[in-house]
C-alpha cells in the first residue's frame, strides 16, 4: 500500500472513530435528563436465608427487563430494609427501600418505598425517591414477588 | 355432697399446697434455648404478677433487637379463632402451633385464693389490619376456667427491642357470688422443641422441625434485654425487665 493511501485509511479510520464516539456520546446523552415512570414487577427466589441477612435473586419485567438481586436486612418483628440491583442489556439500577411486613401463616406481606441512588450503562445517572414497593413472599417455598412503582431520573 | 362442693373442697386442699403468691412486684424471665447467637432457638418467656387487687387485663411483652421470626418458618398456617373456641385445639392445623406452656389463674373463694393450673397453647392466626396475630387458647379446669382464648399481637418495637408481643387478657368470672378470678403467671415457650409440621415434597408428605425465633449475631453488653408492661383492671400500671446472658 501505498503511503499516500495509508495515510489517507489512518485519516478516515479516525474520523470513523470520532464520528463513532460522538454517535455514542450522543445516545448516551439521549438518556440523560429523561424522566422514566417505572413499572417493574420481579419474581424471586430466596438463595440465602441468614439470622441477619436474606438474599433473593430473580428476574424483572415491565419498564426494564433484567435480573434482580435483593438484600434484606429484618429490623423489627414489622420492618426490614432492602438493598437491590438490577442488570439489564443497556444497565442497571441500584438503590434501596424500607417496608414494612406483616406474617399472616406462610405469607409475608410487605409495602413501602425505595430510592434509587444510582445506576450502571445507561442509567449510570439514575436517581429517583419515593419509588412503592410491595411484594409477597411464601415463607415455606422461599419464593417472592414483588413490585416497583413510581418515577426516576437518568 | 354435690359435685360442685366436692370440686370446691378438692381446690381449697390444692389450695393450702400450693403457696400462696404474697402481692409483690411483678417478675419477668425469658430464655433461649439454645443459647447461641446467629441460631434460630425457643424462646421462654414467663410472668408472674403475684396476688394483685386487681385482675391482669393486658400483658406486652417486649423482646429484644433482632430477635424475630418473620424469615422463619414458624406458623405456617393459621387458625381460626372461632373454630378454636367451638372446637379446641383440634380445629387448628398442625402448622399453625407456635407455642405451649402453662399458667395459674386465681380464684377467689370465701376469703381465700385457691390456683388453678392452665394449660397455654398459641397459634398464628390470620393477620388483623395489617398486624400478625396469635391466638392464645387457655384450657383450665373446673369450676373456673374450661377454655378461653384471646388474641396477641406481634409488632415492630423501639430500640433496644425489636418485637413487641402485646394481648388483652379477657375478664375471667370467678364462681357465683365472688370477685372475678385473676391470671397470676404464665410461662410460654415459643417454637417449642419438637414441634413438627409437615410440607409437599415431590408428591410426599414429609414432616419437618420449623424454625424459630432467630437470636441475633450479636449480644449486648449485659445481655439480651426484655421487658413486660401489665395493666390491671382498674387502669394501673406495672413493670418489669430481665435480661438473658449472652452466649
Amino acid at each position: 500500500m501505498s503511503k499516500m493511501k495509508k495515510v489517507a485509511l489512518l485519516v478516515a479510520c479516525v474520523a470513523l472513530c470520532l464520528a463513532v464516539s460522538g454517535e455514542m456520546a450522543g445516545l448516551a446523552d439521549a438518556h440523560k435528563g429523561k424522566t422514566i415512570t417505572l413499572q417493574e414487577t420481579a419474581k424471586l427466589n430466596l438463595i440465602k436465608n441468614e439470622v441477619d441477612f436474606h438474599e433473593a435473586v430473580g428476574t424483572a419485567t415491565g419498564t426494564f427487563d433484567g435480573k434482580v438481586r435483593l438484600r434484606i436486612n429484618v429490623e423489627t418483628a414489622s420492618k426490614m430494609i432492602a438493598r437491590f440491583a438490577t442488570r439489564g442489556p443497556k444497565g442497571g439500577l441500584i438503590g434501596s427501600g424500607i417496608a414494612n411486613y406483616t406474617v399472616s401463616g406462610s405469607i409475608l406481606r410487605f409495602s413501602g418505598t425505595s430510592t434509587i441512588t444510582g445506576g450502571t450503562g445507561n442509567y449510570e445517572t439514575a436517581h429517583g425517591h419515593g419509588i412503592h414497593i410491595e411484594g409477597v413472599m411464601n415463607r415455606l417455598k422461599e419464593t417472592m414477588t414483588m413490585k416497583f412503582e413510581g418515577t426516576m431520573s437518568t | 355432697m354435690s359435685a360442685r362442693r366436692l370440686i370446691l373442697a378438692a381446690l381449697l386442699a390444692l389450695a393450702l399446697l400450693v403457696p400462696a403468691t404474697a402481692s409483690a412486684a411483678p417478675s419477668l424471665s425469658a430464655s433461649f434455648s439454645p443459647n447461641k447467637l446467629k441460631t434460630a432457638t425457643t424462646i421462654t418467656l414467663g410472668f408472674n404478677v403475684g396476688m394483685t387487687p386487681e385482675p391482669l387485663t393486658g400483658v406486652e411483652l417486649h423482646l429484644p433487637r433482632g430477635v424475630t421470626a418473620g424469615f422463619n418458618t414458624l406458623g405456617l398456617e393459621t387458625c381460626d379463632a372461632a373454630q378454636l373456641e367451638a372446637r379446641g385445639t383440634g380445629a387448628c392445623p398442625r402448622d399453625s402451633l407456635v407455642g405451649r406452656g402453662k399458667g395459674l389463674v386465681s380464684v377467689p373463694v370465701g376469703s381465700e385464693q385457691v390456683f388453678e393450673p392452665l394449660a397455654v397453647t398459641v397459634f398464628m392466626a390470620p393477620a388483623v389490619k395489617e398486624t400478625t396475630t396469635m391466638l392464645f387458647y387457655i384450657n383450665g379446669t373446673d369450676p373456673v376456667i374450661s377454655q378461653l382464648v384471646f388474641h396477641g399481637t406481634m409488632v415492630g418495637d423501639a430500640a433496644p427491642f425489636g418485637t413487641l408481643i402485646g394481648t388483652d387478657i379477657p375478664p375471667v368470672a370467678g364462681l357465683p357470688g365472688s370477685p372475678a378470678a385473676a391470671l397470676v403467671s404464665m410461662t410460654v415457650e415459643l417454637g417449642p422443641k419438637n414441634l413438627r409440621y409437615t410440607k409437599k415434597e415431590h408428591g410426599k408428605t414429609v414432616s419437618f422441625e420449623p424454625e424459630g425465633f432467630d437470636v441475633p449475631a450479636s449480644c449486648p453488653a449485659g445481655g439480651f434485654p426484655f421487658a413486660g408492661a401489665f395493666t390491671y383492671a382498674d387502669g394501673s400500671h406495672e413493670s418489669a425487665t430481665t435480661k438473658t446472658p449472652c452466649p
